[in-house]
């Protein structure tokens, strides 16, 4: 019904030539029409921001008359990439430092997430009952909205009357209470809390990926006096090596953007320990009201994620679908 | 240290005198119990925050606040799934958010579908860097986009007279496009796995391609929409970024009022844990219902390439 009714209005209008488009064949031109809505919304949406951005840190802006933005006043040129880079300046301190914990949080997050996806997956791959059960439990963290289970890691998060420290205090590991949220600890907390909201994406991506391995490969194993030890290591890891780096990528840039899990554990205001780049930007912008220097950090940000991403992708992803070794 | 152990225990040294060495059977036992206990442990922890979530929504304020940890509420406070309700407007938050995030869900799937498509079946100039610009965007950090959008938004409001933040539209056009990527990458792998020949069938019989599009290929995958939809629909329900900053007023989603319930001085964590309970089974049960399909599109993306 919807199509007849556009294809009724289609009918209606005149018909477009653009210069270019309109020589190619039809086939062609059907493919551009069909992605041009979603071209439209993304230039629009992420290109001029994006652009803006960037021009953006190149300029002071007054920060109580912000909706004058769009008349800076004085062009800074480099100086807000000059502050941040400087490290006895208030905003370079800061700066060193939310990279710092930024990578430590990307590094641990990634790490963790990785191995415990492995092992899961590992331990899916047998044969048991309840298989179906436990695939579902384990896919619940990564598909209850994510504000929920935050705001409950940060319940248990507490001090004082946590169940964390409740668990630990029982277990003898720890006497009174860590902090968790506050302190050099607060680090720890938000690597913990995005492990365990990642490693079901982990796990079923390398699931997925033990199932394709085939069985000829270990029967050859086999033969040549390999044991479960030996097949893992010389058959499973080289195998999964194709999807390892997909995942691998993903939850590098998913963690080093990642926005969500230090702002509702930490709040806005984080200690030293868990300042990531993210937060400090965010704070920047909208608590200092600082949209130059904001502007800056996050243009970095961007160049940064893009570089990582870019290497790796060039390194990792595509030489390991072209059968190179890593 | 641990590689001359395993040298150790892997050389058939006499470490361990031969009657007290397992036999093969006995090995097979421990490592059966071995993985199944690891499994058990990875399932508890799983399962353990969004269990504490469910016990906590029946807890009294002081029962939270006592150290306590009790699997199974005992005597369960009901009352917090009342109460919850007259402290803050929690059904205009959860109305709000299924307002944007259904509306973005299927804008997302038409725009992304259209543009999957073309992917999947057309050549044309610039495909491959429409493509690797569809990624790049999945690559910009949040806040890079939020600042200018923030202040576009309020240009638009003061210059232009269009109202756009704390609108409706203005969240839906903002998280549809975020989304659009997203679903043109999971969208395209299941168009893919539908044959052409069925498309090239409706063309003879005088389908337009548009006809042939819609009547002939969009039915055929719509499991795919599905999973992709639940996804788009969890990705705008999650979303905290933008909606805390232009998302404030009037139309404020559940994942930015739920915080309300957190205040300077205390919070309500029985009431919370019930707000939370209440939005999370709804998309658990969809979640339960399309599992097969979930699955196979979370992993049919990348691991197949």
């Amino acid at each position: 019904m919807l199509l007849s009714a556009y294809q009724r209005v289609r009918r209606r209008l005149p018909a477009v030539h653009i210069p270019y488009v309109s020589s190619l064949p039809a086939s062609q031109r059907f493919g551009l029409k069909l992605i041009a809505p979603a071209l439209a919304m993304m230039l629009l949406v992420h290109g001029i921001p994006v652009i803006l951005g960037f021009v953006m840190s190149f300029y002071e802006f007054p920060s109580l008359r912000y909706t004058d933005w769009f008349r800076p006043e004085t062009f800074v040129g480099l100086a807000h990439f000059m502050k941040v880079f400087q490290k006895d300046t208030i905003y370079g301190a800061q700066f060193w430092n939310s990279l710092k914990v930024t990578v430590l949080y990307t590094v641990g997050s990634v790490i963790g997430t990785y191995v415990l996806g492995l092992v899961t997956a590992l331990t899916l791959d047998k044969q048991f009952r309840g298989k179906l059960v436990a695939r579902t439990v384990i896919l619940l963290p990564y598909v209850t909205p994510v504000v929920v289970t935050l705001l409950t890691w940060r319940m248990m998060f507490r001090s004082d009357t946590g169940v964390i420290n409740a668990l630990l205090r029982q277990a003898g590991l720890i006497e009174g209470s860590l902090f968790w949220l506050l302190g050099p600890n607060s680090l720890y907390a938000i690597i913990i809390a995005n492990v365990w909201r990642n490693f079901p994406y982990a796990a079923i991506m390398l699931y997925a990926g033990l199932q394709s391995i085939p069985e000829q490969l270990y029967e050859a194993a086999e033969i040549d006096g390999a044991g479960r030890w030996g097949k893992l290591r010389y058959v499973t890891l080289p195998q999964l090596k194709p999807v390892s780096a997909v995942i691998l990528l993903l939850l590098i840039l998913w963690t080093f953007i990642n926005f969500p899990v230090p702002y509702i554990l930490l709040g806005g205001s984080p200690s030293e320990s868990g300042n990531v780049l993210m937060l400090l930007i965010y704070s920047f912008g909208f608590k200092q009201s600082a949209y130059g220097i904001g502007s800056a950090l996050s243009a970095m940000l961007f160049l940064f994620s893009m570089t990582i991403a870019y290497v790796y992708y060039k390194r990792v992803v595509a030489s390991s679908y072209d059968g190179g070794t890593i | 240290m641990l590689s001359s152990l395993m040298a150790a225990v892997g050389s058939e040294k006499t470490l361990v005198p031969d009657e007290m060495r397992l036999t093969a059977d006995g090995k097979e036992l421990v490592y059966q119990l071995l993985w199944r206990s690891v499994l058990i442990l990875i399932l508890i922890f799983a399962i353990f925050p969004v269990w504490m979530m469910f016990t906590t929504s029946f807890k009294t304020r002081t029962e939270v606040l006592q150290l306590g940890l009790d699997i199974l509420p005992t005597d369960p406070y009901v009352q917090n799934y009342f109460l919850m309700f007259q402290r803050f407007p929690l059904v205009d938050y959860y109305v709000n958010s299924l307002i944007i995030s259904s509306v973005t869900t299927v804008l997302s799937l038409l725009i992304g579908g259209l543009a999957a498509y073309s992917l999947s079946r057309y050549e044309f100039p610039g495909k491959e860097k429409f493509e690797m610009g569809a990624l790049a965007t999945q690559m910009i950090p949040g806040v890079l986009i939020l600042i200018p959008m923030f202040l576009l938004f309020i240009f638009m409001d003061q210059s232009l007279n269009i109202p756009m933040k704390d609108t409706y539209h203005g969240m839906i056009f903002l998280y549809t496009t975020f989304t659009v990527p997203f679903t043109i990458w999971m969208l395209r792998g299941y168009f893919d796995a539908i044959p052409t020949a069925l498309e090239e069938a409706a063309r003879i019989d005088g389908c337009t391609r548009t006809q042939a599009l819609f009547r002939v290929v969009m039915p055929l995958a719509a499991p795919g929409l599905a999973a992709t939809g639940m996804f788009v629909f969890l990705l705008a329900f999650n979303e905290v970024l933008f909606a805390s900053v232009l998302a404030t007023d009037s139309v404020t989603p559940f994942s930015i009022g739920i915080q309300n319930f957190q205040q300077q001085d205390q919070t309500m964590w029985g009431q919370m844990m019930a707000a939370s309970t209440l939005a999370a089974v709804p998309l658990l049960a969809i979640f339960v219902v399309f599992q097969r399909q979930i699955v196979s599109g979370l992993t049919s993306g990348s691991v197949k390439q």
